[in-house]
């Protein structure tokens, strides 16, 4: 199957659960407003859902997608996450570290002690310029 | 007192706010990083922009725009250098240079190329500045007449523009715009306090932050991309033999065809959608017509590298037109420009020339100084340029992850945010993999909110007449332009008659 059918199969659900979540906002009554605030959101869900029909009857042949590493790609969201989840508790020094350092490794690079270097050097930077010169506010973690 | 007297005045403030010394570091700053990232395949001024954004927060505004603008103008210049020394273009833009740029590196006459594409870019964008400094103010004046309901037209043109003329499948393209005109319906409606899809998130109530949405795009996506393809892009780059410098001969045949790029380049920067790759197309293909021998394109043309060069630089003048003088960006770099001015609460358009008129004509200055700045400290520094290429794409993508994340965070000091840019550094990935641009999406998050306004705005002064965009002369042509775009291919299909699929 073409993978664009594919794509606009996924994306007409989508366009159909966004309508549906634009038909459940309700207008405020007695407004002197004359377009409230459904129409836009409706209009769009509509034009979405044109566009996922477009593009499942413009597929025609089978096109080679680019060749993903998923495993990269899964890992890398996964350390996305933990960053997310631990940046405050954890402390932007010591969490950025490691993250640049682990995000580095997955991006390929192959040389641990460069990366640690390189990891420990971006996240004292920024901590140096952005914290301590510019007075930002970083999560100060396990170090505050 | 007259129009030119006023320009004179207007310029003279320009020049010593620009001049002032931290202006002018931040404008040095500004064409570096901009080279930087213009040599660097894959960093775009978009996404350079967008990342440092929330960084200069806490800046005057002056200074922010001033080094923008520099990022902008380096960038354009930047791509062309590794175009013409290892085939690889830095951005879309400098890919037609890497055509005769590289041939002409091959046969030795590397020099000459880097040559008339750094002044070619010095002269387009400097003309290309004064241009903008003649255009922007006569488009100001045409739009003090506008309403809600032109603003609304002009807006949806852009992003019919932008989103029909991307590369590969209008439909696509079309997609990408909705996808942003839906991410900008998120968050409580301004005119009635009615949230819409933030599904009990409290996060959400205040809308996809712009500055969010465009670093998880650009950035977050960027790394997404490079995590799963794991593009090595090698090539030793040649060593650039002889001076960096033109002949006689060579001058002869690059002031022309800088000349001719400077003006299709503004143009079509003007136009929203076209943009800096399709500037440098135009302009190869102009030069190939003119030529007198249109062989030796391919083969080391040097008007194949001086055109295109000349009109990506001027595109990005040409580009700052529309967002100047009406607020309306029509390329991914200008709309988040327009998410700039949003962040520090100003609104570009006629208000801005005479509210703000001190931060637009720095901004211009600054222009030309950048475009000074860019010839004297780029053409010594070639060899430094090209050795970022050894900089290991591992790091710098971190790196890159790392300015984006910071960015994200200290805008709100919440995570939440951080996690909103990363879910779109997913979306992004997912859009790049199925060919779907990600320019008209940016464009769409940035205008949509916007466009809802006019719109509605217009529809409660007409009483609820929709015919108020169609009797309104402005906007009824404005409309009538879209409708071509959106019916070009079938237009084009009827005049020049059916042709082979």
């Amino acid at each position: 199957m073409p993978s664009d059918r594919a794509l606009g199969a996924v994306l007409l659900l989508v366009s159909v659960g966004y309508m549906g979540a634009a038909a459940l906002i309700s207008e405020p009554e007695g407004q002197y407003a004359v377009i409230g605030p459904r129409l836009f959101p409706l209009v769009i869900g509509a034009g979405w859902f044109v566009c996922s029909l477009w593009i499942a009857i413009e597929a025609k042949e089978v096109v080679a997608l680019p060749v993903i590493d998923w495993r990269v790609v899964s890992a890398s969201a996964l350390a996305f996450l933990v960053y997310v989840v631990v940046l405050e508790r954890v402390g932007y020094l010591v969490a950025t570290t490691v993250f640049v350092a682990v995000e580095s490794r997955l991006l390929g690079s192959r040389s641990w002690w460069r990366d640690v270097i390189v990891s420990i050097g971006i996240a004292v930077s920024v901590y140096v310029v952005f914290r301590l010169l510019l007075g930002v506010r970083l999560p100060e973690g396990i170090l505050g | 007192m007259g129009l030119s007297a006023q320009l004179g005045d207007h310029l003279a403030i320009g020049f010593s706010s620009a001049l002032e010394p931290l202006n002018l570091l931040f404008g040095m700053i500004g064409v570096t990083v901009g080279t930087a990232i213009g040599v660097l395949p894959g960093i775009g001024p978009a996404l350079a922009i967008s990342m440092l954004l929330p960084l200069t927060f806490g800046m005057d505004p002056i200074g922010a725009f001033i080094l923008f603008g520099g990022i902008y103008y380096g960038a354009m210049y930047g791509g062309s250098t590794t175009s013409i020394l290892v085939k690889m273009p830095g951005e879309a833009s400098s890919v037609v240079t890497a055509l005769d740029g590289y041939a002409m590196t091959r046969q030795g006459r590397a020099g000459a190329a880097l040559a008339t594409a750094a002044i070619g870019s010095f002269v387009a964008g400097t003309f290309a500045t004064l241009m903008l400094m003649m255009l922007a103010p006569v488009l100001v004046e045409l739009a003090l007449e506008f309403g809600p309901a032109e603003y609304f037209a002009l807006m949806v043109f852009a992003l019919i523009s932008l989103g029909g003329l991307s590369a590969g499948s209008r439909a696509k393209g079309a997609l990408a715009t909705v996808i942003g005109l839906a991410l900008g319906t998120v968050g409580i409606d301004v005119q009635t306090g009615q949230p819409r899809f933030t599904f009990g998130v409290p996060g959400l109530l205040g809308g996809i932050n712009v500055v969010v949405a465009t670093v998880g795009m650009f950035a977050v996506g960027e790394v997404f991309w490079f995590a799963a393809t794991r593009q090595v892009v090698g090539g030793r780059p040649a060593p650039v033999a002889g001076g960096v410098r033109l002949t006689r001969e060579e001058w002869r045949r690059s002031v022309p065809a800088w000349l001719r790029g400077t003006v299709i380049g503004f143009f079509t920067g003007v136009l929203p959608g076209a943009g800096a790759t399709v500037a440098s197309f135009l302009s190869y293909a102009v030069e190939r017509r003119l030529a007198r021998e249109p062989a030796a394109f391919g083969e080391g043309a040097i008007e194949g590298v001086a055109g295109p060069e000349a009109a990506n630089n001027a595109s990005a003048g040409g580009s700052l037109v529309p967002l100047l003088a009406l607020g309306i960006p029509g390329s991914g770099t200008t709309a988040v420009m327009l998410a700039a001015f949003q962040m520090y609460g100003l609104q570009p358009g006629p208000l801005l020339f005479s509210q703000d008129s001190n931060l637009v004509w720095s901004l211009i200055a600054s222009l030309y100084v950048s475009n000074v700045l860019l010839l004297v400290l780029n053409l010594p520094l070639i060899r430094v340029w090209v050795r970022l290429l050894h900089v290991p794409r591992p790091l710098l993508f971190a790196a890159v992850l790392t300015f984006a994340t910071l960015g994200v965070y200290t805008l709100n000091n919440n995570i939440f945010d951080v996690a909103v840019a990363y879910g779109l550094g997913l979306v992004a990935f997912f859009m790049r993999r199925h060919n779907v641009p990600l320019a008209p999406t940016i464009l769409a998050v940035v205008l949509g909110p916007l466009l809802e306004q006019e719109f509605r705005r217009a529809m409660s002064i007409s009483g609820g007449d929709p015919t108020v965009f169609l009797t309104r002369p402005v906007s009824a042509v404005i409309l009538g332009l879209v409708v071509v775009v959106v019916l070009w291919p079938v237009v084009r299909r009827l005049m020049v008659g059916p042709r082979r699929l």
